[in-house]
């Protein structure tokens, strides 16, 4: 490991009245997979998106690749590949359409990797996206986010409306794609199993700061329990 | 690799020819205007010149809307070079829209093209701030002053402007128009979540989300199952409402509620041609206006009404 890809100083921010976050500090570093573990409205998609410049912090600090977030420039963007929690693609658009559409902005754009991709996860290539389900437009969302092969992946729970046969094939694909030293993958779930599986380092968000933070294996060791049951724990306490 | 530009350029016609229905229908419309711009008995000019503005109007809310969904995406502030590709594919665009096609249209109804392209510049800067901040208050007085211009004794002095009469004029309303079309132009090209046009103007609790009461739920579900249109809307409603109930912070959440507040815009359009319907039909009886003209007027609104509705 050597650098550091996402660096996250003091961020906070709220909605109106509501804190969402109150001071999170992070430090993600190449080449690592960060599993980024939270309940159901603890603030995950609110930090994916200050540190991806997609909004603005009251306060602190995000950089992305040694960039100010909110200021990333062309090159910074053409090595992160982003998956939304919810996915908002053209409807009129066949699978195919989206695919070209988005090839386009990326001049390093891998079409022997995606032709591979949309065989592995079975998307129906030719079909509009209107009426595909959402699991099939998470695999398509997955599928531009990948295609340009970049250095940051950042996917905001990402597995969650895929079938369990998808679901063990993107994650065995992010296994595949996060070569150590070259590849960072920032993701947050829900599912402690998704994240034990692909993960080599877990941050705990609660209460808008990140609770617990390091490998998982030393997660474990600490507590001498399962991530379930710690994750439960941290939350009740 | 492809031409990021002609990918962009190929979405302002992909979506309204990808069914066979819809290509039917925008392909009917493009023809009953070519062919009512090119009458030479110029019998619409005669009964109902307003018309006239009809496609250019649609064309200019169609822009907007397109735009609007393209900016207000993560992938607008993600992807390497999406706002300037867009920006200038979109500006060629609104120029091709507003500018050009009715230049050339005018003429072939002897009006002149500075009168009329300036009615437009102006109506497309309204229109762009409308769907950039949609409203009902806005609305209303948008529709209120589009229901106006139609009426003749008000037409006929809009008129001299068309007839190049009123150059000053012209100039004046160009001028209007401009700075209303590139203030919403960069405002839309710079879109980002913390801009509050990427949201809705919606009500909203003082956690952000949207604010409906059960009672305005169910005014909704009156207004919208109720009348001549239910079998128009049912789908539309159905699943807007679905969405619109368990609405959250995330961003699809606030596309539905913007799709909503948009399907407001369209029960509307229902209203606002009922009235219309109701002052032609008025004029027709009490005035020289033939049926033909009233058929084209009342065919005039399907191109508008089928891109309100998608």
């Amino acid at each position: 490991m050597n650098g550091t890809t996402i660096e996250l100083r003091g961020i906070k921010k709220s909605y109106g009245e509501k804190s969402v976050l109150t001071g999170v500090d992070l430090s993600v570093q190449k080449g690592s997979v960060l599993g980024l573990l939270g309940t159901n409205g603890s603030g995950k998609t609110t930090l994916i998106k200050c540190a991806l410049g997609l909004i603005r912090p009251q306060s602190g600090e995000a950089r992305l690749l040694g960039e100010p977030a909110w200021e990333l420039s062309p090159e910074a963007k053409s090595r992160i590949g982003y998956v939304p929690q919810v996915i908002n693609l053209y409807e009129w658009m066949t699978v195919r359409d989206v695919i070209d559409y988005t090839a386009a902005f990326y001049p390093g754009w891998n079409h022997d990797l995606v032709a591979r991709l949309i065989k592995e996860l079975d998307i129906p290539a030719e079909d509009r996206i209107g009426p595909l389900s959402v699991g099939q437009r998470q695999k398509v969302a997955i599928l531009l986010a990948l295609g340009h092969e970049p250095d940051l992946l950042i996917l905001d729970e990402p597995a969650a409306s895929l079938d369990p046969k998808a679901r063990r094939q993107f994650l065995q694909t992010i296994i595949e794609l996060a070569e150590p030293d070259k590849r960072t993958v920032l993701f947050s779930t829900h599912i402690t199993s998704d994240l034990e599986r692909v993960a080599d380092r877990v941050a705990i968000l609660k209460s808008g700061v990140i609770a617990w933070h390091g490998l998982l294996e030393d997660l474990k060791e600490q507590t001498h329990v399962n991530l379930e049951d710690t994750f439960l724990e941290m939350h009740h306490a | 690799m492809p031409n990021p530009y002609y990918q962009v350029a190929r979405t302002y016609l992909q979506h309204p020819f990808s069914s066979v229905k819809r290509s039917l229908l925008i392909s009917g419309s493009v023809l009953f205007f070519a062919f009512v711009f090119l009458d030479n008995g110029f019998s619409l000019k005669q009964d109902f010149p307003p018309a006239y503005l009809f496609p250019f109007i649609a064309l200019s809310a169609y822009w907007a809307v397109h735009v609007k969904r393209q900016f207000a995406d993560a992938r607008a502030s993600l992807t390497p070079g999406f706002r300037k590709i867009h920006g200038v594919v979109a500006t060629i665009t609104a120029i091709v829209f507003v500018i050009i096609l009715p230049g050339a249209a005018a003429p072939l109804i002897h009006w002149q093209p500075l009168g009329f392209v300036s009615i437009l510049i102006l109506f497309f800067g309204i229109i762009l701030w409308y769907i950039l901040r949609p409203g009902r208050t806005f609305f209303f007085f948008m529709m209120s002053g589009f229901i106006l211009i139609q009426q003749k004794p008000v037409f006929n002095a809009i008129e001299q402007i068309f007839l190049g009469n009123e150059p000053v004029q012209a100039f004046i309303i160009i001028g209007i128009g401009v700075i209303l079309s590139i203030t919403g132009i960069i405002r839309l090209f710079l879109l980002n979540e913390e801009i509050l046009e990427y949201h809705l103007s919606f009500k909203k609790n003082k956690d952000g989300r949207a604010k409906l009461s059960d009672l305005q739920w169910q005014k909704l579900n009156r207004s919208c199952y109720q009348g001549l249109w239910r079998w128009l809307v049912k789908i539309s409603v159905v699943r807007m409402i679905y969405h619109a109930r368990n609405a959250t912070d995330s961003y699809w959440s606030r596309m539905h509620r913007w799709n909503y507040s948009g399907l407001s815009v369209w029960l509307a359009f229902f209203y606002a041609i009922l009235i219309n319907l109701f002052l032609t039909l008025i004029f027709y009886f009490s005035s020289t206006n033939s049926p033909p003209g009233m058929m084209m007027y009342v065919t005039a609104f399907v191109p508008i009404l089928i891109i309100y509705k998608h």
